[in-house]
C-alpha cells in the first residue's frame, strides 16, 4: 500500500475531501446518540423521564448502574455468557467452518442436495411449540449445551465461508497434496491460516449473537445459576418497564411504580454495560483483517 | 456404481463434514418442521403434543380467512414496499462506505471511524425507538424545535405519526444502525485484494476512481453478489440488517398504522399473541415459501448473468 | 429434487412417529372420595379463625414450582422479602418462581404439557377452565379443605363457573356487595380521570369547569394566553376521559335499551364523541401525534411541564406534582372530580362489569394437591389476604380507628422486593386494596386520587353478568372481538383528526360499516346468549 500516492493528483485532493466529510458525518451520526445514550445512563432517572436532556446529566446518579448491579447473581451470569460466548464461537468457527468447507468442493458428491436442505432449513421453521419439545426430548433443558449446540450450525455463517472458501487458490491445496498432506491437515494447517479475514468476521458474528441471546436462557432454562446475563438484564428491564404495561395489569404494576426505576435509564445502563466488553474484544479481530493483506501479499 | 463409491472414498473428509451438518439439519430443522402442518389443522394450545397429530384437518381455511381480511391488501403493500425501499437504499450503502474507508490512508483514522461506525449495531431498537422519539417528537423534540426556530419548516412535522413519514424513516434510521455493521464482511472482502494489483495500476498510471473500479470493485464482486442475494432471500424479514419487524412493532402506532403493518406484526397481533398458532403457522408459511422462490431465482439470475451463484 | 421430497417426508414420519410417541399420559381422576353437599353441610360451623381449620392442619415444609405470568412482576425470588417468609412461617409453603420474560412462554408449557405446579396469569384464562391441564377447585376441595366450600361467596363462584359446570379459580380482586358499600372501599387506580393545571387556571381567573363547552372554552384561553403549550394531552392507550364522561367505551360491551348486548362503539352516542374530539383536533387543543406515543414518552411531556390538560389514571396528578415538586417545576395538576356535562345532560356512567383480575391455577402435575388448595385457603382467608396485600401489622402497618393502615414514617423508602407486600396476593379481595388505595391519604401528602375514586364511587353500576359476554378463546367470535377491537384502536385517529367534520363522520360511518364485514352483529348475537344465560344464574341467587 506504500506504493500508492506517489504523486498527489487533484483528483486525489477532491477524493479526499469528499472521504474525509463522509467520514466526518458517519462519526458524528454514530457517536453521539451513543454519547446520549451514556449521558442518560448517568442521569437520575424520575429527573430523565421529563426529557430536554442532550449534552450533560442534568441530575447525575450513578443508581441505574447500582440497580443494574444490586443483583448478586450478575456475576454468575457473566461468568455463564462469558463461557458460552468463547465456547459456543469456537465451536460455531468449526462445525460451521467445516460444514462449509466440504460444501465449497465442487467435486463433493450430493452437493447440490446438501446446499437445498441447507436452503429450505433457512426459511422454514416449525416454530417455538415443537422446537421446545424437540430440546426438552434431547435433554438439553437446563444444560449449558443448550447455549452451544443448537447454535453450532448457521446457514448464513456457512454461506459466507463457502464463498470465501471458494475463492482460494486452488494452487495451495494441490501442492500439498504432492506433499502427501491429508485433506483434514491441509484444512487445518493451510486452509485456517489464509482464512483468518472470514474467521473473524464470522467470529464477530457468532460472539456477539452469543452474548446478546436471552431466549434460550427464558424458554429452556429455569435453574437460575445457569441463567445468561442478556437474560438478567431483559429481566431488569421488563421489571423497571411498568408504563408500557397495559389494562388491568397497569392498575396492578402502578402500584409498584414509586418504587422502581424508569426503564429509559435503565435500558441505557444496561446497554451501556453489555456493549463496552464487545467494544474492548472489537480491536483485537481487526488485528486479522491487517493480517489478512500480508497472508494475501504473500500468496500473490 | 463402484466409481462412485471410489469417489465417495476419495473425498471421505469432504463428505463426514458435510453429513455432519446435515444431521445437525436433520435434527434441528427439519424434525420441528412437523410443526407446520398446523397451516391446515385446527390446532388448539390445549390439546398439547398430540394436537400436532389429532387436530381437525381444515385445509386452507387460514388462509382464506388472511386473505378475506379487511386489511389484507394494505398489509402486503406495506411489506413489499418496505422490503423494496430497503434493498434498494440500505444494500448498496455499507458497499460505498467500505470502499470509502479502504480510501483512508491514515491507519488510525481509518480505524477509529470504523470501531466508532458499527456501534449503533449494538443498540437495540428499542432503545433506538426511545431516541427517535426524543430527538423527533412534535411536543418536545430537538429537530422540530431546530426547524421551526430557524423558519425551514413553519409549524412542527408530525415525524413520528404522519403516515407519510414512516417508510423514510424506517430506511434512514436502518440505514444509520446497521450501514457500519455490514461494512465489516465487505472490508473483509476487500483486505483480500493483492495489493500487487494496485502497484501495477499505479505503474500503468490508473487514477483512484479507475482504481476501485477495475481492481476492487471486481474483487469483490463475489461478496457483493453474495450479500445481495442473501438480502433477497430475506427480503420481506427487511434485508441484511433484518429489522422490519422491530421497526413497525416499536415505530408503528394507531397514527400510521395504515403503512406501517406488515406480515409479521399482523402475524403477532392476531395470531401468537391470542394463542393461534394455526393461523400464525399458515401466514409464516405464505412468508417462507416466497423466500425461499426469492432466493432460487435470485440465484438462478445471477448464476445466469455473471457467473457467481450462491449454490 | 425426488431424492429431496424422498428425505423430507421420511424425515417427516420419523417426527410423526417421535411426536406421538411422546403423548401425555394425564391421570384422568374420577374424584371418587369426594363429598356430597350433605356430607359439607358438616363443616358449615368452621370459620375463617377456627383452629380446625384445613390449611392449619398441615403446616409441614411443602414447595410447588410457579409460574408468574407477569412481566413487569417485581420480585421473581421466594423467601428474600418479609411477606414471602411469613407466608411459610405460618404455613410450611415456598414456591419455586419462573417468572415470564415472553408472552409466548406460558402457551409454550401449555402446549409442551409442561405447566409448574401454579399458573398466575390474567391472560385468555378460559383456555385453562380444561380438567386435563388443571384441577377443578370444587373437586379438591371437597377432597382435601371441605370448610373451605361454606366460607367462599356463591356470587363468587357463579363468577367463576366454567360452562361445564366447575370452577377452575377464584379470580384476585373482586368486591361482593357488601364488600362495596365498606366506605373505605375504592375503584380500581387504575380508572380513568382528567387533570388540569390548578396554577394557570388560577392565572386564567378560574372560568367555570362544569360542562364540554366550558372546557372547550378554557382550552380556547389557554392556547391564547400560552400558545407553547400543549393544550389537551390524552395517554395513549388508556380509556378516554371524555369518552368517560358520556358514559361510552370503546371496545367493551354494554347493554341497550332492548335489553341486547351491544359491542362499545355501535353506541350511537359515539357519533357525538367523535364530534367533540375533532373539534379539539381542528382548534390546535389535540394533536393527532398523542395518539402515537408509548407509554412512557406521553408521561416525558406530561412531566416537562408544557401540558395543560392530560387523561390518564387516577394517580396522574399525585405522580407529577411529585415529580414538578421535586424538579423544582412550576406546575401543580388537579383531577376534575365532577361529571361534566355535553349539551346540558350529565351521562357519566360506569358500568363496572368485573368478576375480578387475575386467575391462579392448579396444575394437574401437581404432587401435593391437597397443600396446594389448603394454601389457597389461607391465602383467600382475612389473615392471607392482609398478610399478603398490607404487610405483616405492627412492622409494616397498625390499623387506624377508622379501618385504615397507618404506615410507619420509614416505610416509605422500603422497595417492594424488601418488603414483599402484593406480590403474593394470588387470592387478593377487591376490597384489601381499596383499603390500601384510601389509606393513601394518610400517608402521603399527594392524594388527589383518593378524592377522584370517592367521587367515582358514587357513580359505579354493578353488573358482574356483563363479564360473561367475553368470548372464549378459539372461537370464530373470539377472533371478532380481536378483530374489531383492533379496528377501533386504528380507525379512532383518523376519525379525530378529520379535517372537517363532514370527513369525520364518513370516516365514522366507513368504521361501523367496516365492523359490520367483520361481523360485529354475529359477535352482538353470541354476547346476548351469554348474558342472559349468566344473568340467569346470578338472578337465581339473588333470589
Amino acid at each position: 500500500m506504500g506504493a500508492r500516492g506517489i504523486r498527489r493528483t487533484m483528483e486525489d485532493n477532491i477524493m479526499d475531501i469528499i472521504i474525509y466529510t463522509i467520514l466526518i458525518v458517519v462519526f458524528v451520526m454514530t457517536v453521539y446518540p451513543f454519547y446520549y445514550s451514556v449521558v442518560i445512563s448517568f442521569n437520575h432517572g424520575i429527573d430523565a423521564s421529563r426529557g430536554g436532556i442532550y449534552f450533560w446529566p442534568r441530575v447525575f446518579s450513578l443508581d441505574n448502574y447500582k440497580a443494574v448491579f444490586s443483583n448478586h447473581e450478575l456475576l454468575t451470569g457473566f461468568g455463564i455468557t462469558i463461557s458460552r460466548t468463547v465456547v459456543g464461537t469456537f465451536a460455531t468457527l468449526l462445525f460451521t467452518g467445516l460444514f462449509a468447507y466440504s460444501l465449497a468442493n465442487n467435486q463433493l458428491i450430493f452437493r447440490t442436495t446438501y446446499i437445498t436442505l441447507l436452503i429450505i432449513a433457512m426459511y422454514f421453521s416449525g416454530g417455538l411449540i415443537p422446537y421446545f419439545i424437540l430440546i426438552k426430548k434431547l435433554h438439553l433443558m437446563n444444560s449449558f449445551l443448550v447455549y452451544i449446540i443448537p447454535l453450532l450450525l448457521n446457514a448464513f455463517y456457512t454461506i459466507i465461508m463457502m464463498s470465501f472458501f471458494r475463492e482460494l487458490p486452488q494452487e495451495l491445496k494441490e501442492s500439498a497434496k504432492m506433499d502427501g498432506a491429508s485433506d483434514m491437515r491441509i484444512f487445518f494447517s493451510i486452509v485456517i491460516p489464509i482464512s483468518a479475514p472470514v474467521f473473524a468476521t464470522v467470529a464477530l458474528f457468532a460472539g456477539v449473537e452469543h452474548w446478546n441471546s436471552w431466549l434460550d436462557a427464558a424458554f429452556f432454562v429455569t435453574d437460575k445459576d445457569l441463567k445468561t446475563i442478556s437474560f438478567m438484564l431483559m429481566e431488569l428491564i421488563n421489571k423497571a418497564n411498568l408504563t408500557a404495561v397495559q389494562g388491568a395489569d397497569a392498575e396492578r404494576a402502578a402500584t409498584y411504580a414509586a418504587q422502581t426505576f424508569t426503564a429509559e435509564t435503565i435500558r441505557m445502563a444496561t446497554m451501556i454495560v453489555v456493549v463496552i466488553p464487545i467494544i474492548c474484544v472489537y480491536p483485537f479481530l481487526q488485528r486479522y483483517f491487517v493480517k489478512g493483506i500480508m497472508v494475501g501479499s504473500i500468496k500473490g | 456404481m463402484p466409481n462412485i463409491w471410489r469417489r465417495l472414498r476419495g473425498q471421505l473428509f469432504y463428505q463426514v463434514c458435510a453429513l455432519m451438518g446435515i444431521a445437525f439439519l436433520l435434527v434441528f430443522a427439519y424434525t420441528p418442521m412437523v410443526g407446520l402442518i398446523i397451516a391446515f389443522k385446527n390446532f388448539k394450545l390445549t390439546s398439547g403434543i398430540p394436537g400436532f397429530i389429532t387436530s381437525e384437518w381444515v385445509g386452507f381455511k387460514w388462509f382464506i380467512e388472511f386473505y378475506n381480511d379487511i386489511n389484507f391488501w394494505q398489509i402486503i403493500r406495506n411489506t413489499v414496499a418496505i422490503s423494496l425501499l430497503k434493498l434498494f437504499f440500505t444494500f448498496p450503502i455499507p458497499i460505498l462506505f467500505a470502499l470509502v474507508l479502504n480510501e483512508v490512508r491514515k491507519h488510525s483514522v481509518k480505524r477509529t471511524v470504523q470501531t466508532v461506525s458499527y456501534l449503533p449495531h449494538f443498540i437495540s431498537w428499542i432503545v433506538v425507538s426511545g431516541m427517535i422519539f426524543s430527538f423527533f417528537n412534535e411536543q418536545t423534540g430537538v429537530v422540530n424545535h431546530f426547524l421551526v426556530s430557524t423558519g425551514l419548516a413553519d409549524k412542527p412535522i408530525s415525524f413520528l405519526s404522519d403516515p407519510a413519514y414512516f417508510w423514510p424513516m424506517a430506511v434512514l434510521s436502518d440505514i444509520w444502525k446497521e450501514m457500519g455493521w455490514w461494512t465489516i464482511i465487505f472490508l473483509a472482502a476487500i483486505v483480500g485484494v493483492d495489493p500487487a494489483l494496485y502497484e501495477a495500476a499505479v505503474v500503468d498510471g490508473a487514477s483512484r476512481m479507475q482504481r476501485i473500479w477495475y481492481i476492487t470493485l471486481p474483487t469483490i464482486k463475489g461478496t457483493i453478489i453474495i450479500v445481495l442475494i442473501l438480502s433477497i432471500g430475506n427480503l420481506f424479514g427487511g434485508g441484511l440488517g433484518g429489522s422490519n419487524f422491530e421497526q413497525s412493532y416499536l415505530l408503528g402506532n394507531p397514527v400510521n398504522n395504515g403503512v406501517s403493518e406488515i406480515l409479521q406484526t399482523y402475524t403477532l397481533k392476531m395470531g401468537l399473541a391470542q394463542g393461534r398458532y394455526s393461523y400464525a403457522t399458515a401466514i409464516g408459511l405464505i412468508q417462507s415459501v416466497i423466500s425461499l422462490l426469492l432466493i432460487y431465482l435470485s440465484n438462478y439470475l445471477s448464476k445466469r448473468f455473471s457467473g457467481v451463484g450462491l449454490f | 429434487m425426488r431424492r429431496i421430497l424422498l428425505m423430507l417426508t421420511s424425515v417427516l414420519l420419523i417426527a410423526t412417529v417421535f411426536l406421538t410417541s411422546c403423548s401425555s399420559n394425564k391421570n384422568g381422576d374420577s374424584g371418587s372420595n369426594a363429598m356430597s353437599d350433605e356430607e359439607l353441610k358438616k363443616y358449615e360451623n368452621v370459620d375463617w379463625n377456627s383452629p380446625e381449620i384445613s390449611w392449619k392442619k398441615a403446616t409441614e415444609p411443602v414447595s410447588f414450582t410457579s409460574y408468574l405470568d407477569f412481566d413487569w412482576y417485581p420480585i421473581d425470588t421466594w423467601g428474600k422479602d418479609d411477606v414471602s417468609k411469613e407466608i411459610t412461617k405460618r404455613t410450611g409453603v415456598s414456591l419455586e418462581v419462573t417468572k415470564s420474560s415472553d408472552p409466548q412462554q406460558l402457551q409454550v408449557l401449555v402446549a409442551a404439557d409442561e405447566l409448574p405446579d401454579l399458573i398466575f396469569t390474567d391472560k385468555q384464562v378460559e383456555r385453562f377452565y380444561n380438567p386435563d391441564l388443571v384441577w377443578a377447585w370444587d373437586e379438591l376441595i371437597k377432597k382435601y379443605a371441605p370448610d373451605f366450600m361454606h366460607l367462599i361467596d356463591p356470587i363468587e363462584i357463579i363468577n367463576n363457573t366454567a360452562d361445564d359446570g366447575h370452577f377452575y379459580t377464584l379470580k384476585t380482586h373482586y368486591n361482593n356487595e357488601k364488600a362495596w358499600a365498606d366506605p373505605r372501599n375504592l375503584p380500581s387506580p387504575g380508572d380513568p380521570g382528567l387533570y388540569v393545571r390548578e396554577d394557570i387556571l388560577n392565572e386564567l381567573g378560574n372560568p367555570p369547569l362544569d360542562s364540554f363547552e366550558d372546557m372547550l372554552n378554557v382550552f380556547r384561553m389557554v392556547k391564547e394566553k400560552y400558545p407553547d403549550m400543549v393544550v389537551y394531552l390524552p395517554h395513549p392507550t388508556w380509556t378516554s376521559a371524555f369518552m368517560d364522561f358520556l358514559g361510552l367505551r370503546s371496545a367493551n360491551p354494554y347493554e341497550d335499551e332492548q335489553g341486547n348486548i351491544r359491542f362499545g362503539f355501535m353506541h350511537p352516542d359515539f357519533e357525538e364523541y367523535f364530534k367533540y374530539m375533532n373539534q379539539l383536533y381542528r382548534e390546535g387543543f389535540l394533536s393527532g401525534e398523542s395518539f402515537a406515543y408509548k407509554p412512557e414518552q406521553f408521561f416525558q411531556i406530561v412531566r416537562s411541564g408544557k401540558v395543560f390538560a392530560a387523561s390518564y389514571n387516577s394517580g396522574l396528578a399525585d405522580e407529577t406534582n411529585k415529580i414538578f415538586d421535586d424538579g423544582g417545576i412550576k406546575g401543580h395538576f388537579v383531577p376534575i372530580t365532577k361529571a361534566l356535562t355535553y349539551k346540558g345532560e350529565d351521562k357519566l356512567k360506569i358500568i363496572d362489569a368485573s368478576v375480578g383480575w387475575a386467575s391462579l391455577f392448579i396444575s394437574k402435575k401437581v404432587k401435593d394437591p391437597a397443600r396446594a388448595i389448603q394454601y389457597m385457603q389461607f391465602l383467600k382467608s382475612p389473615e392471607g389476604d392482609s398478610l399478603t396485600q398490607w404487610g405483616i401489622e405492627n412492622e409494616h402497618y397498625t390499623l387506624n380507628d377508622d379501618g385504615l393502615l397507618q404506615r410507619s414514617p420509614d416505610f416509605i423508602n422500603k422497595k417492594v422486593t424488601e418488603t414483599g407486600i402484593g406480590p403474593w396476593y394470588f387470592q387478593a379481595s377487591g376490597l384489601g386494596e381499596g383499603v390500601a388505595v384510601s389509606s393513601g391519604a394518610l400517608n402521603s401528602k399527594y392524594h388527589s386520587g383518593v378524592e377522584l375514586l370517592k367521587f367515582r364511587k358514587t357513580r359505579y353500576v354493578r353488573n358482574p353478568a356483563l363479564s360473561f359476554t367475553k368470548p372464549q378463546a378459539d372461537t370464530d367470535e373470539f377472533n371478532i372481538n380481536v378483530k374489531l377491537t383492533e379496528l377501533y384502536l386504528n380507525s379512532q385517529v383518523g376519525i379525530i383528526t378529520a379535517a372537517n367534520e363532514d370527513e369525520a363522520i364518513s370516516k365514522y360511518k366507513k368504521m361501523l360499516e367496516d365492523a359490520k364485514k367483520i361481523g360485529v352483529e354475529k359477535l352482538e348475537k353470541y354476547m346476548t346468549e351469554r348474558y342472559l344465560k349468566a344473568k340467569e344464574k346470578y338472578d337465581a341467587v339473588a333470589e
